[in-house]
């Protein structure tokens, strides 16, 4: 495939990109001890995308001979035609680089491969009966694995010749507890670029089902909080999804370009001075991370990129087409889901650095808040306001631990909420791994980072 | 492929599985052709072109069942992928309740194919979205697209099985989204999105005369927001906050396998009054022209109209075949297995419409003491107990004798369920949203709504 891609791009004339994906996913679901659904998927093809006329114009096809890749190249450069009589703005050149050749392949792609199909669909069986044989309150349980297996070979005009090999196993599990006709559920995932070891290496499943099915049955004696601004202590899961979803979107070129919050801020102080925010392709600090990838879909090597520098913004993300607007160097941002996906700026493994404090000192510091874990979902806006809704919160009183509270959101503007950090672990973790990134298209990324401490809005109920 | 060449190659694939070992076998297969042009920074971005077939295979071998989805055609792919169905129901526990649906007729759907979509190549899409754009910048540079499209595609859809189905459909759809927000100076307002899903090319160049100003309308409201207050009170639902907000959850607590995980409050409660009595809530995939009907389900079954809430009251679950034999259910499924070539039947609701009240727009928010009126919901809804706790979106603060004040930061939480009990008024006029829901205006009773 990689000397077919090669070939046709030298017989090509202008700018032409050729991404061949094989996308092999394999899943498995059990609910209430019968398997829900068993399924393998493959989707393979060649994405086009042309630069001509001024206009990017993508076309895919689902054929991956000579012939059907020379038709997709002359239906691309008929769609950028289409398009470039109504831009009001000509594409610029593309943002010189160092594109990526050679070929890259993690380990874990085989060793999953070889893994026994019924290991796999047998640890499904095991942990859902795990979860409802751990308490009379719990009257359903879930567990799902699955596994992602990516080949890509991305050819450019102007050089990138690159293959790339790597898997992305995800593994959920999930209780819902009952108690005088009321309901509460809970769950735990874990998602990594890598192999079973990894997939389990920082909780085997049997802890997962267990923390499931336990934090189920708690959040039935859980109260509601009042709500109001509060201090609160932002687990790892959290603070990724915080430096994601409400700093992350922001700083992604396109959206810069739009008329982001984060427009014209470049050297400012949005963050206090214990805020370092980074996004890479590599999984820095621990092994594993999920949006790990060693080449973006234009070609170009998927290095770090410090966002946020002791609280100064000091770099947005960036494709070839955004890096040559602002003057800058690619950041190897650019990302597809599938062959039949134009790429789009998007993040990969995105992380708040590590301080020196303790959970424990920072538990101590507080008077008045909460210690909030469990991600449920987030969103963010235009303007930096995010919302965050909290699996598990627990009270926080004179620097002790108290009750669990249920029901929780948080909200901010995100600047003006890490503004307010007081305090960040030394602690570290990845914890956003089976997530998957929204923006029109998924992407499979991770965020985490340390414990956090700071000042947001809680949603509460009014008597 | 056309219609009769799709099918026909499902006819063949599902031969080709009996013979590799299948005891039964399903092909779902669909084929697409779509134009799209992009919106990038209040411009034209990337136009594109895509043609594309999928095929999903569902064997039952020794009581269990296996799945297994390519793109591939070749008769290598296909078997290649018989093959990896086979092999996972042989690792996968019997199940007496799931099978091959039994076939039935299926009457088809007017109004879904119009071959003047068909006819909208890349170059036309990009003049209609090149004039979106300009149109929008026309009425207020401070609104800003961020991102959009308009696309146009044609499709067919087929099924056959080894119990004789043998069913296909043509459709076309046409859509244009268009998403961003308004920034004037320094202040920059919340995201909002405006949008037109139809069948006809007719139906959308009636849509797009009025999209624009739509989203202008909507994006500039919330340039002027400031923080709310802290209360309980009154929530007035658009029909967009009523298609995101309440029906994914009610239709969730529907669901037959929610029912039978013991993952829905509504299990048990069929005739039960639970919600207002002016709540009523109707499934319907027949209906003509609306780019969520179709013929039949994913296992290949006619479509019926089906009331689910009638005046406050459930009346029935959504079930695919399986869940109605697990459940015991003598009139079978109500033909509601969803999902596409690419999955196996799962569960889920079609068109679904919200029935309508008496009362115009200015009766229900002027009657308001103090509430919000809530556009867009950024937030989480558990559909099984029924919490939710989020953030109003480009929303309104609604105060008796004042103008609603658009606000930003705030927070609003409750129960759903509980609050479909104190329905306090609904809107007479109806909207489609996104192809498949239609409502009206719904006003609640009893949220807490926070401010910082």
């Amino acid at each position: 495939m990689r000397n077919l891609l090669r070939d046709l791009v030298r017989e090509s004339s202008g700018y032409v990109e050729l991404r061949y994906h094989d996308r092999h996913s394999n899943s498995v679901a059990v609910e209430q001890g019968r398997v829900e659904g068993a399924q393998k998927n493959r989707r393979r093809g060649v994405g086009v995308r042309v630069l001509e006329d001024g206009s990017f114009g993508f076309a895919s096809t689902s054929r991956v001979d000579a012939a059907s890749i020379r038709g997709a190249i002359t239906r691309a450069r008929a769609a950028a035609r289409g398009g470039s009589a109504y831009r009001r703005e000509a594409v610029a050149d593309l943002a010189p680089v160092e594109l990526a050749t050679g070929t890259f392949t993690d380990p874990a792609f085989e060793t999953l491969s070889e893994k026994p199909l019924d290991e796999k669909v047998g640890l499904a069986l095991e942990m859902e009966q795990a979860v409802r044989a751990s308490s009379t309150q719990v009257q359903s349980g879930q567990c799902r694995y699955s596994e992602i297996f990516e080949e890509k070979v991305i050819a450019t005009s102007d050089g990138a010749d690159a293959e790339v090999r790597l898997v992305r196993p995800e593994f959920r599990v999930g209780a819902v507890a009952a108690r005088g006709g009321e309901l509460q559920r809970a769950s735990e995932s874990i998602g990594v670029t890598g192999d079973w070891e990894c997939l389990f290496e920082r909780a085997k499943p049997e802890q997962l089902a267990e923390r499931a099915s336990r934090t189920a049955v708690d959040l039935l004696s859980a109260g509601y909080p009042e709500g109001g601004t509060a201090t609160v202590i932002l687990a790892p899961a959290l603070v990724g999804l915080l430096a994601h979803e409400a700093i992350g979107h922001t700083v992604e070129a396109d959206f810069v370009q739009s008329g982001s919050v984060a427009q014209g801020k470049l050297g400012a102080r949005v963050a206090s001075d214990l805020v370092t925010l980074v996004d890479s392709g590599a999984s820095e600090l621990v092994d594993g991370a999920g949006g790990t990838l060693p080449v973006d879909d234009e070609g170009v090597p998927a290095g770090r990129t410090t966002v946020i520098e002791s609280g100064f913004l000091r770099s947005y993300l960036h494709n070839r087409e955004s890096a040559a607007r602002f003057g800058v160097a690619p950041t190897g941002n650019a990302r597809a889901w599938e062959f039949s996906d134009q790429p789009l700026i998007r993040m990969r493994n995105t992380y708040i650095e590590p301080g020196d404090a303790t959970l424990e000192e920072m538990i101590a510091g507080v008077t008045d808040g909460y210690l909030l874990e469990g991600p449920q979902g987030g969103q963010a806006d235009a303007t930096g306001e995010f919302m965050f809704g909290v699996q598990e919160a627990r009270r926080i009183r004179n620097g002790r631990l108290g009750e669990l509270v249920r029901g929780v959101t948080i909200s901010g503007i995100a600047f003006e909420v890490l503004q307010t950090v007081d305090a960040v672990s030394r602690e570290f973790r990845w914890d956003l791994g089976s997530g998957y990134c929204g923006k029109f298209q998924p992407a499979k990324v991770d965020a985490g980072g340390p414990y956090l401490r700071c000042r947001a809005l809680l949603g509460g109920r009014q008597s | 492929m056309s219609p009769d060449e799709l099918l026909g190659f499902c006819c063949e694939s599902v031969a080709r599985a009996t013979k590799l070992g299948a005891d039964q076998a399903e092909v779902c297969a669909s084929s697409l052709c779509e134009s799209k042009v992009n919106i990038e920074s209040d411009d034209i971005g990337t136009a594109e072109a895509h043609e594309e077939e999928n095929f999903g295979i569902r064997v039952r071998r020794a009581g269990s069942t296996g799945f297994a989805a390519t793109n591939d055609a070749s008769p290598a792919a296909i078997d290649e992928a018989i093959e990896a169905a086979l092999a996972l129901a042989r690792v996968t526990p019997p199940d007496p309740h799931d099978a091959i649906a039994e076939p039935e007729p299926a009457s088809p759907v007017k109004g879904l194919y119009d071959p003047a979509l068909e006819e909208l190549d890349v170059a036309r899409v990009g003049r209609i979205c090149g004039e979106l754009v300009s149109r929008v910048r026309a009425i207020d540079a401070r609104a800003r697209l961020d991102s959009g499209w308009v696309s146009a595609s044609s499709s067919v859809s087929a099924l056959a099985s080894s119990t004789g189905a043998e069913v296909c459909e043509r459709a076309s759809d046409a859509e244009a989204l268009l998403f961003g927000m308004a920034v004037d100076g320094d202040r920059v307002g919340s995201f909002d999105m405006e949008e037109a899903s139809v069948c006809s090319l007719a139906e959308f160049e009636s849509e797009l005369e009025t999209v624009p100003e739509r989203f202008v309308r909507r994006v500039l409201s919330a340039l002027e927001a400031g923080p709310g207050k802290t209360f309980r009170g009154t929530l007035v639902l658009s029909p967009e906050a009523v298609a995101e907000f309440v029906l994914p959850a009610l239709a969730d607590a529907l669901s037959s396998q929610s029912v039978r995980t013991g993952s829905s409050l509504l299990a048990g409660k069929l005739g039960e009054q639970l919600f207002s009595r002016s709540l009523t809530l109707v499934d319907d995939a027949t209906l003509p022209g609306r780019p969520g009907s179709s013929a039949f389900d994913r296992e290949g079954l006619a479509h019926r109209r089906l009331m689910l809430i009638d005046s406050g009251t459930p009346c029935e679950y959504l079930y695919n075949s399986r869940e109605a034999r697990a459940a015991g259910r003598l009139s079978g499924s109500t033909r509601h297995a969803s999902g596409g070539a690419r999955t196996p039947p799962g569960i889920g609701p079609t068109n679904l419409l919200l029935a309508p009240g008496e009362l115009d727009r200015d009766a229900l928010l002027g009657e308001v003491e103090q509430g919000v009126l809530l556009q867009r919901f950024s937030g989480n809804t558990d559909p099984i107990s029924g919490d939710f706790s989020g953030v109003a979106k480009g929303s309104f603060l609604l105060a008796r004798g004042e103008p609603p004040r658009p606000i930003t930061e705030t927070l609003l939480s409750g129960n759903l369920f509980e609050l479909l009990r104190q329905v306090s008024g609904i809107g007479r006029e109806l909207r489609w949203i996104g192809g498949s829901v239609c409502s009206p205006m719904l006003r609640l009773e009893g949220v807490s709504v926070t401010s910082g």
